[in-house]
């Protein structure tokens, strides 16, 4: 027997005795197998232990199984996201952890509405969140990535994963004081500002969806009852029926949202309040919280609540419905702790909490700004401002010095008298400025309120419509010119994210004229309007475009003292301006220019900085330093992800610099991918702006130069008709997508079609004039192209002529429409001319675009088709064999073009007798065409006549 | 899903040794698995302590011709407790790892979230004996599996094992006495 069997069989007969019978066995055991003794004890010992079960742990687990994680969501993929696991369940839905992989890999939040709710109208909620999530993009707030419908048509969100905890448990695990307190909530504050400015109001701000992370930095989330204050439906709150009801936390509930009146800005101030009452005292305002909701609702109506220094003073009640609590901030006793927060920061507090909406602070910036001068200890706005509080604040803030200074309180009151007059100057300053604060936040919050169904009669108010309600409201304020040129650029800024720039354009330009008229000599704050001109220049009325930058140039430059970032932007906007009118020299100048302004004053790799680095890429593209612009649209385009969010759009652009510079550089399915990137990531961020259309026309184009002729035409149809609709025929979009569809529509063999749409692109340009000439040249220039491949050469060169000789074309099409013309003039038979036509076009290249260029590919495969039908096979092979090794090397063995040089080596290759290489690089070509033209087409029907021939 | 006719005959094909034909059925069983505990903790976990045993007689209910042989029936059983360990060891791990990444999110934590994982790590520790009891005997790491992930019975254990019942029950007191050896603090 094995000594495992040994020990087996021992254990099976001493394990029926007991007592003295055991120890006996045990005994005997002991000298057989004195090494095998200690172990059957063991194993006797547990098995009398009848207090474990080893079943138990599975049990256990078992029950441990939540009902939300053992669900089948788990693993399923929507989109391009897979479940990773639940996160969490709320009244709308749940939220999992998600994940994508591939090159744009990342981890989100994914949140899917339950299918319950589907047909309630949860589901215009639900869109509403998306929609609203989109238009936020802030460092403090958790950002939109994505979203969808799964197979059932559920909607879901794809937003930023936060790792952090909420904010009262990052209180407490990190121990903060008060004032540590206060400054985290300014950032929340900062956010919830943002988020009206931009019309949302929260209307559930509560500890759980305020996370912090690593570096404390707090962010929102669940907009999931948030609303753009134009659709305010006002429903009852209290109303236990509404799922609103049920959503939103009491406990933070304002009394206009109990009662279930209109929601506004002041709502997200009131629940701030209770956030910070939470913070600062480890306490609700309303006492224990555990009571029940109607009670709860009641105190929010009634109760007035207790200031923060006397609560802390009471035994604290332990919050019953959530697990955590901030903890009190650290203080060496509750009597510090009740010094700390009396005054001030009771004020600023109850002032929040007051019952009546327009008594509290107008705007969460107010509130910050309060909480600023509360760590600054200069006045606070929540206090009656008495000569003895101001006086206090004063010795306060100056104690140091006083006492340094050997001064005593006596002293201090006798000076009282000559500080007066600069105490006076001081707090007008302060009032000024907090009187300008105050009329911002109050001009938002008339928007809102304007848009509230009451006011707007219920019509749905959208944000143009918002803004031009601004916009009369600003003509009110013309005895106040610094405010109303102030807000001016603002809304210019907002008409520019809309994409609506001849309206900010105009906006702008009626701030800089305010401007200039009543304050010539603030020359600093002119920039903010000539910006605002510039950022809504995207597509009209560009002329001055260089001549404000230059303006804000010679603005900065005339003040050494000017910070430089300021002076780096000035810099990198007329670099931008250079770059737009393709004057790339001036531009790198420029930027490279701004970009050592920038680095002299903060060499971080941040927005400012990322944007300038866009632009020097962009001119070192056009300007063919590929070697220095390839790494940095590279490290633009991934630092702008990672810094900015996927989303913003300053990240979607790079993604698209990247995709525009690789397809330049003829890597075309890699930009193929960029360019789906940023479609896909603009549909969610600004589905209704021109960048949209401009990445999809790209996208569209680089499917074609990679050969996805299908692709590009599925890309291309929907858009050239949603163009069309938008804005007819005569208009520059149709011209160009309708010539760019066409051109697909050849490439991939349907010649009717693509020369009927090319001449409906060219019939649009006649009929807008002399100006748009040139694009009938293009449309020519692709016509000649398609006549080629059909064999019809004769057309083919009359196209190509006219398309030469009606003017200019620019240097491109210079090129391509010179290709035509000379395979035009071969296929006649005209074998002298086009000998020196492809000589003449092939230098060309080798000067304009460089000897090793993608674009001789298919401009050698065409010389070696000449060489070959005029009997040059010598040279025909050579040049059909430099044509694929310049192919191999830029746009891959794959590609149609180089695929075309191949076919061209092997008919060389086969006149001259080797058949059996030649047949075999047919081949080989035949199986790549195969997957994008239809046998029908003209260059698969010349391979298949020589294979089988 | 696939008609329990299917699974039957898959079964059968994995009790003869096809090993395929149980990868075929795995997830059919485990789905049914999830769903059944998903439900049957939703309506009992007020007053029963939910068993393998419970979810396991259901799942077979549900996916197999009543009149299928007593063989098979153990061999669905055994499966079962196989994809049972599986699914409670994923899940324990899950959880741990999420504790371990930090990854709390916008979830309000459960007052008896520490019960919780105290209930997590003995899971994987019991689970890490039983890896240990396998390298031992394999057979009897496999009983404990029937057993108590399945909830199976001494006759339905000696079945799949093509072995004597008094053979189990002993081989059953020895590796528990084993285990709970192997997990008592030394």
């Amino acid at each position: 027997m094995t000594d495992k069997d040994q020990l087996e069989e021992a254990f099976a007969q001493a394990s029926e005795l007991t007592g003295a019978e055991q120890e006996a066995f045990l005994t005997r055991f002991s000298q057989e197998h004195p090494d095998l003794v200690d172990h059957l004890r063991k194993l006797l010992e547990a098995d009398a232990d009848t207090e474990r079960t080893v079943g138990d742990a599975v049990v256990s687990s078992l029950e441990r199984i939540e009902l939300d994680e053992l669900d089948p969501w788990v693993g399923r993929t929507l989109g391009a996201w897979t479940i990773i696991k639940r996160i969490g369940s709320g009244g709308m839905g749940a939220v999992f952890l998600a994940e994508r992989s591939g090159e744009f890999a990342q981890q989100a939040a994914l949140k899917i509405m339950s299918a319950q709710l589907v047909h309630s109208d949860a589901k215009a909620r639900f869109e509403s969140e998306r929609q609203i999530l989109a238009g936020l993009r802030h460092p403090n707030v958790a950002t939109l990535i994505d979203g969808g419908t799964d197979d059932n048509n559920l909607p879901f969100l794809v937003v930023e994963y936060i790792e952090g905890v909420p904010i009262d448990v990052y209180c407490k695990e990190r121990s903060l004081g008060v004032r540590e307190r206060v400054a985290l909530m300014r950032k929340v504050c900062a956010a919830v500002d943002y988020a009206h400015r931009n019309l949302v109001v929260h209307r559930d701000l509560k500890p759980s969806n305020i996370l912090v992370d690593e570096d404390g930095n707090p962010k929102l989330l669940d907009f999931g009852i948030a609303k753009l204050i134009a659709e305010d439906d006002g429903a009852p709150v209290g109303d236990q029926t509404a799922p609103q009801a049920q959503v939103l936390t009491p406990q933070y509930a304002s009394p206009e949202q109990v009662r279930g009146e209109t929601v506004s800005v002041a709502s997200d101030v009131y629940a701030l309040g209770v956030l910070l009452y939470w913070l600062l005292t480890n306490r609700s305002p309303y006492g224990d919280t555990g009571t029940s909701r109607r009670e709860i609702e009641s105190r929010i109506l009634d109760m007035e609540p207790q200031r923060p220094s006397q609560a802390v003073t009471l035994p604290s009640f332990p919050n019953t419905n959530a697990g955590t609590t901030p903890g009190e901030p650290v203080q060496l006793s509750t009597r510090l702790l009740q010094r700390t927060l009396r005054g001030d920061l009771d004020n600023i507090v109850l002032m929040c909490l007051i019952k009546e909406p327009e008594r509290r602070y107008a705007s969460a910036r107010a509130l910050s700004d309060d909480l600023e001068r509360y760590l600054n200890l200069e006045p606070v706005f929540a206090r009656g401002q008495s000569f003895t509080y101001q006086l206090r604040k004063f010795a306060q803030r100056n104690t140091a010095s006083l006492v340094a200074a050997g001064v005593g309180l006596f002293a201090v009151v006798a000076l009282t008298a000559i500080y007066t007059v600069q105490l006076a100057q001081e707090r007008d300053e302060a009032r000024l400025a907090a009187a300008q604060a105050e009329e911002v936040s109050g001009f938002l919050q008339d928007l809102f309120e304007a848009a509230s169904p009451e006011v707007a009669q219920g019509d749905e108010a959208t944000a143009s419509d918002l803004l031009k309600q601004g916009l009369e409201r600003i003509e009110a304020l013309s005895d106040q010119p610094a405010l109303q040129a102030e807000l001016l650029d603002v809304i210019a800024g907002s008409y520019a994210a809309l994409g609506q720039f001849e309206e900010g354009q105009k906006q702008a330009r009626r701030a800089l004229a305010i401007r200039e008229e009543n304050f010539p000599e603030d020359k600093l704050a002119m920039l903010s309007s000539i910006y605002a001109i510039m950022d809504n220049q995207e597509d009209i009325e560009r002329e001055d475009m260089i001549e404000l930058a230059q303006r804000a140039v010679t603005i900065v430059d005339a003040q050494p003292s000017t910070d430089p970032e300021i002076a780096a932007t000035a810099h990198g906007r007329l670099g931008r301006a250079f770059f737009k009118f393709k004057r790339y020299e001036e531009a790198a100048v420029q930027l490279e220019r701004s970009l050592a302004l920038k680095e002299s004053a903060n060499a971080e790799l941040d927005e400012l900085s990322l944007s300038i680095r866009t632009d020097l890429a962009s001119s070192y593209d056009y300007l063919e330093r590929f070697d220095e612009a390839g790494p940095m649209f590279r490290e633009v385009s991934a630092k702008s992800d990672e810094l900015l969010g996927t989303n913003h759009p300053d990240s979607i652009l790079g993604v698209a610099h990247l995709g525009l510079f690789l397809a330049r550089t003829g890597k075309h399915l890699d930009a193929v991918e960029a360019f789906a990137e940023a479609v896909r990531r603009s549909e969610i961020v600004f589905p209704d702006h021109p960048y949209l259309t401009a990445f999809k026309r790209e996208l569209g184009y680089t499917q074609y130069d990679a050969g996805l002729f299908a692709e590009a035409r599925q890309t291309l149809e929907p858009l050239v008709a949603q163009v069309l609709e938008q804005n007819g025929e005569a208009h520059p979009q149709f011209i160009n997508l309708s010539r760019n569809l066409g051109q697909v529509l050849v490439g991939g063999g349907a010649f009717q079609k693509g020369e009927a749409m090319l001449d409906r692109s060219a019939q649009a340009a006649a009929k807008m004039g002399a100006d748009y000439a040139f694009h009938i040249q293009r449309a020519n220039m692709q016509i000649a192209k398609s006549q080629n491949v059909q064999g019809r050469f004769v057309d083919a060169e009359k196209s190509a002529r006219d398309a030469i000789d009606a003017g200019p074309l620019g240097p491109d099409y210079q090129r391509y429409a010179a290709l035509e013309l000379a395979v035009s003039v071969s296929g006649q038979g005209r074998y002298a001319e086009a000998d020196e036509a492809f000589e003449a076009l092939i230098a060309k290249h080798e000067k304009e675009v460089g000897a090793n260029s993608f674009l001789l590919t298919e401009v050698l495969a065409q010389y070696a088709a000449h060489l070959r039908r005029s009997g040059q096979l010598d040279e025909a092979i050579t040049a059909a064999r430099r044509a694929r090794a310049i192919g191999n090397d830029t746009i891959g063995a794959e590609n149609w073009r180089t695929v075309l040089a191949t076919a061209q080596l092997a008919y060389a290759l086969n006149e001259k007798g080797e058949r059996q290489e030649a047949t075999g690089l047919l081949r080989q070509a035949d199986t790549i065409l195969a997957a994008i033209m239809d046998e029908s087409h003209p260059y698969r029907l010349e391979i298949a006549a020589v294979i089988g021939g | 899903m696939a008609p329990p006719s299917d699974i039957t005959q898959l079964l059968a094909q994995w009790s003869s040794g096809d090993d395929k034909a149980a990868d075929l059925i795995a997830p059919i069983v485990s789905d049914e698995l999830l769903a059944i505990s998903r439900r049957l903790l939703r309506s009992e976990r007020a007053s029963h302590t939910l068993q393998p045993t419970a979810l396991v007689n259901e799942a077979f209910e549900r996916l197999m011709k009543v009149d299928v042989d007593w063989q098979d029936r153990a061999h669905f059983f055994a499966l079962s407790a196989r994809l049972m360990r599986r699914i409670l060891i994923n899940y324990a791990e899950q959880r741990a790892a999420a504790k371990r990444g930090g990854g709390q999110i916008m979830v309000t934590l459960s007052p008896d979230q520490e019960a919780g994982e105290d209930a997590d790590a003995s899971l994987l520790d019991l689970n890490k004996a039983i890896e240990e009891l396998a390298k031992y005997d394999e057979r009897k790491a496999k009983l404990i599996e029937m057993q108590y992930f399945g909830g199976m019975a001494v006759a339905e254990m000696a079945k799949v094992l093509e072995t004597s019942q008094s053979t189990v029950t002993r081989d059953l007191r020895f590796a528990r006495a084993w285990l709970k050896d192997y997990l008592s603090p030394r």
